[in-house]
Parts: C-alpha cells; structure tokens; sequence
C-alpha cells in the first residue's frame, strides 16, 4: 500500500481561506452597497466589478465549494480517523496491560 | 484642522458636488487589498497542494484532490489581479478626493461669509428727493459698507475660484480610480461575454416568442376545423385564412429555428442543457409539436446549468472533437448525396415542393418548404403520419438527450444512431408530407449552429441526426 502523507494544518487553512473568499465572492454586490461610497463615478465603475462577471464568478464559486469541500472533509475525515485510531489503541493498550 | 461639511453648499453650488464618503473609499481599498492577497495566497497552497512532487498530501485521496485544486489555483489567480486593481485605485483615490472636500467645504465656509458681509454691507437707496445731505459720520459709514462690500466680492470671487479647482480635483481623482478599475476589467478573462452578459432577457424574450407563437397557432388550428373552415370560406375569408396559417408556420420556424440557435450557445457557454436543444431540434423538426411539449410541460431551461457543466467539463479532447467534426462532414455530406439521389429517383413519392440540398441556399430552402407545406396542407392523412413519426423522433431525442447529459459528446454521438432512424421515418414519409421541408428547416439551424464559435460538437451531434439517407425509413 501507499504511503500516506497529509498537512492537515494546510488542508483546514486552505478550507478556512477558501470559505473566506467564497463569501467575498458572493457578497460583492452587497459589500460595495454597505460600504456606501456615494460617489457617482467610483460606484459605477465598482458596479462593473461587482456585476460584469456575474456567470463567471459562479462557475468559479462552484469550483472553490468544490475544493473546499473536499479539503474540509479531508480534514475532518484524516482527524476523526486519527482520533478513533488512537482510542481503540488506548483500549487495547488498557485491556492487555489488566 | 478638519472642515465640516457644510449644511448647504450655496451660493457656490446648488448640491453637494464632491459627495464621496473617503473613509468608506479606503476600507473598501483595504478590504479589496486584503482579498487579493488572500487569493494570492490560497494559490500559492492550492499550487503547493496539487504539486504532484509535494509531500503536502501524499495519498489516493490527494490524488484526486490535484486535478481541482490545479485548476482551481489558475481560475482564483486570475481574480487577484482585479481585486488587487481595485484596492489599490480605491486607496489612492481616497486622500486626494479627501483634501479636495476640504479645500471645497473651506471654500463654501468662505463664500458663505462673504455674502453675509455683502448682505450686511449692500447699497442702501438713494436718499429721497428733499433730504437733509448726509452728515460726515453718514459719510464715513458708507465709505465703509462699501469697502466692506468690494472686500467680500472679492473674497466671494476667490473662494469661487478655489472651490471650482478643488471640484476639478476631486473628480479627476475618482475619474482616474474607476477608468483603472474599467480598463483592468475590460481585458479580465473572468468577465462575461457578451452572451452571458444578457442571457436571462434573451431567454424571458424567446419565451414571449413562444408563448405567441402557440397562441397562432390555436388560432390556425380553430380556422383549420371542418365547421371554422367551411363558415370562413362562406364569408370569403378562405384566401385571408390560408395566409394567416402560412405566416403561422413561418413565424413559428423561424422563432424555433432563433430558439435553437440559442439554446445551441447557451449550452455552450454552460447556461443551457442539451435535452432543451434537442427538444428545439424536435421542435424545428415537427413544426412546434417538440417546442409545444416543452413549453407546455415544463421550464427544463431553468434547470439548465448543472447538467451542462458536466456535459461541457467532460467533453472530449480537442482532437477527438476534430475527429467527430470531420466524421460529421462526411457523414453529412454522404447523407445529403443519398437524400438527393433519393428525391431524383422517388419524384412522385418526394412530391412537387421537394428539393435537393446540393447548392442549397436559405432562400431555396425557404421555398422549398413552403411548397411542401403547402402540399401536406392537402392531406390529412399524411400529416397525421408525420405526427406519428414526429412523436417516434421526440422520444429518441429525449433518449438521447438523457444519455447525453452528464456524460459526454461521446456518448450523444453514438446514441444518436436512434434519432437517426427515426428522423429517417420522417424523411422517408410519403411525397405530402413535409419531410424535406422538415430536414431543410434542421439544416438551416444547424447552419447557424454550426457557425457559432465553439460549439462544433452540437453540429456534430445534430448532423447525425439529420444527415440520413431517406430510404433508411
């Protein structure tokens, strides 16, 4: 069988960072609404930026859920199976040593 | 020290002419720097993670893991570039913008003052005829209003000049901040196309399209009953009547024939499914019966995008695609020798509307069709075939269709095999009916469709469709 090597500290950073941007992402439109610039200028061009890559920027959104999905569980997943591991080996470790 | 903005901006302008709020101007610049480093960053570990030679996750679940996270890491990159434009316009904009109000609001502070003094100071009336001359105290008092009045013109005048150069200022600066986030937008691979762009109204106006077109046609169906028909031409109305049903047809190819070429590009694009083009295809096909049952049952497009994202993410390799384009061609152009040797030696069956495709223009096409439309008017009987044979191909094409959807153009290609036969019926039905209008009127779609960038694959798919020997019925 293959080795397995995980950087579980790197798999929950790019999970957190990821859920970070998906939100950004997201609430593009809503952050330039509740930053409220009221310049007529700055806020059509920021317009643009929020609203020219409205399909694109899902499909991207897709795309990052996706991966952070996967980090997130493979984070999770590697953690719970360590923990669950090392309990059972706890037991066995009490049940040999009475 | 900091001026307050004033609570009127006259008699220098009649509304706030530098509005911004600066402080909001730099948190958003901030906010905009802070998310693009973090996409900097999060594809810098994205890189790392999906580097087959890093031992960051090492495992069968990391190997899945590198295939989206590789591409993922180049898509967010290219989204750093606009945020990091944006935050930095923003920034640089905010302090000048700033100074620029304060030198205006000292400005107004300032002409406000000197119209106080002007006010306060202004000419009174000339004395009345009759009355005593002024005493020297009189004298001097006026002397001094009237210094006092030229002093706060001036001033009046000095604090114009200083408030019109710090409006200059201030909107060069957001001009300058929003024309670098619009140029950095307009060369940004992220942003949509134009299609993309206005996608959903040119969806709800092919809907409109259709929901008139079915409306016609209820009409043109309630003129075509044997009572309606008879009390029309009883009335002298039968010549009126035979137009409106042939501008009927007309109208409802062309808005199905605008309909595929659409759904063609939306699939392409991701925003479309292949079942609703195949449905359009039907549509064309059948004179609307296929368009009529998706309108009428359901709002497939709306369900559009999923599917079509698999579809589109597990298309097959460039050059498969070139393989199945060329396969295509010449399965097409097989089809179409075969179709007119067919017509050549079955005249009668083919009926007097019936053309070939060699040289085929959409003008001829057009007529074409409408001969043979008019000749299957003529027979009941026939079109009660064509609409036997038009539901047998309705439900190959939904065969079809499921299968396409998440799987591959591969698997539409060789299913298509079954659309084939049973457009072959079609085709292959008697000299009445329109079968040859039927496949003119899916050429010339897919001429459009074929001619629309990028999505070759559909031609592919609907030519094997179409490109069938009649005899194959």
């Amino acid at each position: 069988m293959a080795d397995i090597q995980v950087d579980l500290d790197m798999l929950q950073s790019t999970a957190n960072t990821l859920t970070t941007l998906i939100n950004d992402f997201s609430n593009a439109a809503q952050i330039v609404k509740d930053a409220d610039i009221n310049d007529p200028t700055i806020g059509g061009a920021l317009n643009n930026f929020t609203g020219d890559w409205k399909v694109r920027v899902g499909d991207l959104i897709s795309s990052m859920q996706t991966v952070q999905k996967m980090a997130n569980t493979g984070y999770t997943d590697y953690t719970s199976t360590d923990n669950q591991l090392a309990q059972q080996m706890q037991q066995a470790a009490s049940g040999s040593s009475s | 020290m900091t001026n307050t903005m004033p609570a009127s901006f006259e008699p220098l302008a009649s509304s706030n002419p530098v509005p911004a709020d600066t402080d909001a101007l730099t948190s958003l610049g901030q906010q905009y720097t802070a998310t693009a480093n973090e996409i900097e960053q999060q594809a810098n570990t994205l890189q790392q993670l999906s580097n087959n030679s890093s031992d960051s996750w090492k495992s069968k679940a990391g190997s899945v893991f590198v295939s989206k996270a590789s591409s993922l890491a180049t898509r967010i990159t290219q989204a750093q570039q606009r945020y990091t434009t944006a935050g930095a316009a923003l920034t640089a904009a905010a302090e000048p913008m700033y100074q620029a109000q304060q030198q205006a609001y000292a400005a107004v502070q300032q002409a406000q003052e000197a119209q106080s003094t002007m006010t306060a100071n202004a000419p009174g009336p000339a004395p009345a005829k009759g009355s005593p001359p002024p005493t020297a105290e009189q004298k001097a008092a006026a002397a001094t209003a009237a210094s006092n009045y030229s002093q706060a013109e001036d001033s009046l005048s000095q604090a114009r000049s200083t408030f019109n150069a710090a409006v200059d200022d201030y909107h060069t600066a957001a001009s300058t901040a929003a024309n670098a986030i619009n140029k950095e937008l307009g060369g940004d691979p992220l942003k949509d196309s134009w299609f993309q762009a206005h996608f959903q109204w040119l969806m709800n106006f092919f809907h409109i399209l259709a929901i008139i077109v079915m409306a016609l046609a209820a009409v043109a169906l309630m003129i075509a009953l044997p009572g309606v028909g008879a009390l029309i031409d009883g009335i002298g109305l039968g010549a009126l009547a035979g137009g409106f049903s042939t501008f009927v047809g007309v109208f409802g190819a062309a808005v199905g024939i605008g309909q595929t070429i659409f759904d063609a590009k939306a699939v392409s694009v991701g925003l479309g499914t292949w079942k609703t083009l195949a449905f359009d295809i039907v549509g064309d096909l059948t004179f609307g019966i296929g368009k009529g049952a998706e309108y009428l049952g359901s709002t497939i497009v709306k369900d559009a995008t999923g599917a079509a994202e698999k579809a589109a993410g597990d298309a097959a390799s460039q050059g498969a695609k070139d393989a199945f384009a060329d396969t295509a061609k010449n399965d097409y152009m097989a089809s179409r020798a075969g179709h007119n040797t067919w017509v050549a030696d079955n005249p009668d069956a083919a009926g007097d509307g019936a053309f070939v495709f060699a040289n085929t223009t959409y003008s001829g096409m057009k007529a074409g069709a409408q001969a043979a439309g008019e000749a299957a008017a003529s027979s009941g009987a026939a079109a009660a075939a064509a609409k036997a044979a038009a539901a047998a191909a309705s439900k190959a094409v939904g065969m079809v269709s499921e299968g396409a959807e998440g799987s591959n153009i591969v698997a539409a290609w060789s299913m298509s095999g079954d659309l084939a036969e049973d457009l072959g019926k079609l085709n292959a039905i008697g000299g009445l009916v329109p079968g040859v209008w039927k496949v003119g009127a899916g050429a010339t779609a897919l001429k459009g469709i074929a001619g629309i960038d990028g999505i070759f694959q559909l031609g592919a798919f609907g030519m094997a469709g179409y490109g069938i020997s009649p005899a194959a019925g």
